[in-house]
């Protein structure tokens, strides 16, 4: 792939990247979340067309403009959900869109005893009469994979394999990963983990904000040079703030433990507190505990054991309206959980504070108030709206961003938990975001700031606790602040230099 | 608050998209009529004259759109909170049923009397969702189900009230029907000398007291959040099962007001498929009608229509029972695919607005 450039709206996903696959290869693209990497490999899959690049394959230029024109060139893709039907058996999900000889009868015994030898064959045997609910994550996976294979896939995409199996069926991957890669077929593994794509690949690529930064030779190469890569080495902090030290809007979190819908533990121990006029930053590996805390921290969610305190008072397990009337605001990392997307702008500005003066008397609605206040809002943070009438779904993501912000900003809040606040804005709605968090700080109110992005959190953050698994690895003080170790604390790649 | 107050070019759009579809209807029931050899042009000036072109017909048309309104209305609140309930046939009757005993059974002056009944049918049909409504509210059972064999159990119990307690025998049709209720309960003329009864009135006033419930009070603003997404009305703090509650009771009450109506206005007395499957047309009604107060006003109307047009056609025009209902069918069927057309292209260009969130790696 040569060039390949690609952008959503104002973002530019991939701009000029370029990979090159040897056969017979495992071929990691490593990089943060937001790196591009999904959208590199929905590119070479088909799925979606670039804007600018070539794609060649044994030489040749190809044109992927379909999923069905990458299978017929050798590529298949197992995405990170799996998009098989759960209540048809194996062979059914296999079935699917194949036109075999007897095209439009279906001989699924036929076809069900190849799917059973050609398994068998390629080391990744599955009961093809097996109903897809029936099976383990990882025989899911290893279905998906039998599917684009028997396809006749020689180019095999993986994007976030790990991310949902446990570390038996990780290991029952990698060595198949490595069955197929004898047999000549070449594997792409996207992952952001470093030591799977030291465990497994032989040459990797790594994404940082759309751009290629590098290959490298596995076996030549190390975690730390990696994480570097990644991360981005040597950005310059500048404008340091300076804390107001006072006990307004201090939080205070003890021994806090958290469950996540399944009953596993997300959150382990962890205690911290935040000063009033003080920005503390969660760094952390998506999915490593941070949106449970947030949840936890707003009230939508029991901690398990621990306590929270706000201003000295325990305020731990309110539900979410008593944390907001005690003046905690909430941005989730979901923007659409926060927004009504089929009400209108003026009535999600007060969503929450629907039943209070001067929008309500606590019975009628005073819709008078309500608009007055929607326009005033929407000057202030400059939301370009046609109409605050309107539904919020005809606001583009950016302005959906400052409808939210805004809303969580406006009350003054003494403790706001912001959740990857920034992703997928473009720069000008990032600064946007940037500048509002910082006057909320300087007006005195603590913040938790949870980001994948190092960059925003060196930035911004007056003091970073890095989280891997749900627990604490790592605290620093803005003086102590440095991308390659908090980097390496976040991958957990420390522990792999050892 | 809401776009029909404020997009006025917007709705008058959808007017002529609703008006062009039902021509659309139109000519395909004609080429229906034609094949079985019926002269569609008669068949349809029937269908005018004895409906919209005569002040009976309009009478009429008002009379059956009565219980539609009031029903559509309550199922348009439970749907706008996100709540399917389909149970208004079943409370419907519940209503029906407690406001004929105390038509029957108790003895108070006129507008007592028929203020009683009101009551009665309110607090029958609510209490017949309250039990779908708790289940679904704190055991997460799907109201769906649960309200559909509430209507089996409610029509299935009535049969068995008037063939037992409420079957006074020695009149016509004993064991289908109950005797008269006493004149002190029946809904008042609100034109003398006509069908046209004090229910209809009810039934027009209903319309704007649901719109202001809806877009005018925290209540109504809460029952929206929750509708359109559970997961931010428990972001923003919303008390979730006390409003489903809530809406499902209201919705029921309603039901059983239409219930009552229908006795207390147009049988005077309880008998067997009194509701006579219009719990359910209702909830075409408040589809069709986009669950907006107006809406399902305007399209009750259609549906009375419907009816007494039908019945014209029936009676004058010699077209079988059963063409007609297939006819009506034919229409409310093309109405509705109409509709969905509509909302599918709306959704379409809001999908490819939405590509920059899904974009994102």
């Amino acid at each position: 792939m040569l060039g390949i450039s690609k952008q959503f709206g104002q973002v530019l996903a991939n701009d000029c990247v370029n990979l090159e696959i040897e056969r017979g290869t495992i071929h990691g693209l490593l990089g943060e979340n937001g790196a591009g990497k999904t959208t590199l490999a929905s590119i070479l899959a088909g799925l979606i067309s670039p804007d600018a690049g070539t794609i060649e394959i044994n030489g040749k230029d190809v044109v992927l403009s379909s999923p069905s024109d990458a299978i017929k060139n050798g590529i298949g893709m197992v995405h990170q959900h799996f998009m098989l039907v759960e209540t048809m058996s194996v062979v059914q999900n296999i079935a699917l869109g194949l036109k075999r000889e007897k095209w439009p009868l279906l001989d699924l015994s036929k076809l069900s005893s190849e799917i059973k030898a050609f398994g068998e064959r390629i080391g990744l045997p599955v009961n093809p009469r097996e109903r897809v609910s029936s099976l383990s994550v990882g025989l899911k996976q290893r279905a998906e994979i039998l599917n684009a294979l028997f396809r006749g896939a020689e180019i095999l995409i993986l994007d976030e394999p790990t991310a949902v199996l446990t570390s038996i069926e990780v290991e029952h991957l990698f060595s198949a990963l490595r069955l197929l890669r004898a047999q000549k077929k070449s594997i792409v593994l996207i992952s952001h983990k470093m030591s799977e794509i030291l465990a497994i690949t032989d040459e990797v690529t790594v994404l940082r904000r759309g751009k290629t930064v590098g290959s490298k030779i596995t076996k030549e190469t190390s975690g730390t040079e990696l994480t570097e890569m990644m991360i981005g080495g040597g950005s310059l902090i500048e404008g340091s703030r300076t804390t107001i030290p006072s006990s307004k809007g201090l939080i205070e979190v003890d021994h806090l433990h958290v469950k996540d819908d399944r009953g596993v533990l997300k959150i382990v121990d962890l205690s911290f507190h935040i000063g009033g006029g003080e920005i503390l930053g969660i760094a952390g590996v998506d999915g490593n505990g941070q949106r449970e805390l947030a949840d936890c921290l707003a009230g939508l969610r029991k901690a398990a054991s621990g306590t929270i305190k706000l201003e000295n008072l325990d305020i731990t397990n309110r539900d979410a309206s008593a944390m907001h009337r005690k003046g905690i605001s909430y941005i989730p990392d979901d923007r659409l959980e926060a927004v009504v997307r089929d009400m209108t702008i003026a009535e999600n500005f007060i969503i929450k504070d629907v039943g209070r003066a001067p929008y309500s008397d606590g019975r009628l609605l005073r819709p008078g108030s309500i608009n007055r206040h929607a326009g005033e809002v929407v000057q202030e943070y400059s939301i370009s709206a046609l109409h605050t009438r309107l539904p919020a779904w005809t606001l583009s993501g950016g302005n959906i961003q400052r409808l939210l912000v805004a809303r969580e900003l406006r009350m003054h809040p003494k403790f706001l938990i912001a959740c990857q606040p920034t992703r997928g804005l473009d720069l000008s709605a990032t600064r946007f975001v940037h500048q509002n968090l910082r006057n909320l700080a300087d007006s005195g109110s603590s913040l938790l700031l949870i980001s994948s992005d190092l960059d925003e959190l060196m930035e911004l953050c007056d003091r970073i606790i890095v989280i891997l698994s749900g627990r604490k690895t790592g605290e620093y003080s803005r003086r102590e602040f440095s991308l390659r170790e908090i980097g390496l604390k976040m991958t957990g790649a420390e522990s792999l230099l050892a | 608050m809401n776009l029909l107050n404020t997009n006025l070019p917007r709705v008058i759009g959808e007017a002529f998209f609703a008006l062009g579809s039902l021509l659309f209807a139109f000519a395909a029931g004609a080429l229906i009529l034609y094949a079985v050899r019926i002269d569609p042009a008669k068949a349809y000036s029937v269908f005018f004259s004895s409906s919209l072109a005569s002040s009976a017909g309009i009478v009429a048309i008002f009379v059956a759109a009565t219980p539609l309104i009031i029903n559509g209305l309550g199922i348009s609140i439970a749907f706008k909170a996100g709540i399917w309930n389909i149970g208004a046939e079943g409370q419907m009757l519940a209503g029906a049923v407690l406001a004929a005993v105390g038509g029957i059974y108790i003895s108070l002056p006129f507008p007592l009397h028929v203020l009683l009944l009101m009551i009665l049918g309110l607090i029958g049909g609510a209490a017949w969702a309250a039990i779908p409504a708790i289940l679904k509210a704190f055991l997460g059972a799907n109201e769906i189900v649960v309200t559909l064999m509430f209507n089996y159990i409610m029509i299935l119990l009535t049969q068995y009230l008037l063939s037992g307690v409420l079957n006074s025998g020695g009149i016509a049709y004993a064991g289908q029907r109950t005797v008269p209720i006493q004149v002190t309960a029946q809904y008042p003329p609100l034109i003398p000398g006509t069908a046209l009864h004090f229910g209809v009135l009810v039934a027009i006033l209903l319309v704007p007291a649901v719109y202001f419930l809806m877009y005018r009070t925290v209540f109504g603003f809460r029952l929206r959040v929750v509708g359109s997404s559970e997961k931010t009305a428990k972001y923003a703090g919303i008390r979730i099962p006390v409003l489903i509650i809530m809406a499902m009771l209201l919705s029921g009450a309603f039901a059983g007001l239409a219930g009552m109506g229908e006795v207390s206005g147009v049988h005077y007395a309880l008998l067997v498929g009194i509701t006579s499957g219009l719990g359910y047309t209702a909830v075409l009604v408040a589809v069709l009608g986009r669950l907006h107060p107006v809406g399902v006003f305007l399209a009750a109307i259609l549906f009375g229509c419907l009816i007494v047009g039908g019945q014209g056609m029936q009676n004058f025009a010699n077209v079988p029972s059963s063409l007609v209902v297939f006819l009506q069918g034919l229409i409310v069927l093309i109405v509705l695919a109409t509709e969905i057309i509509r909302v599918y292209g709306a959704k379409r260009i809001v999908a490819s607005r939405g590509k920059v969130f899904i974009a994102r790696a």
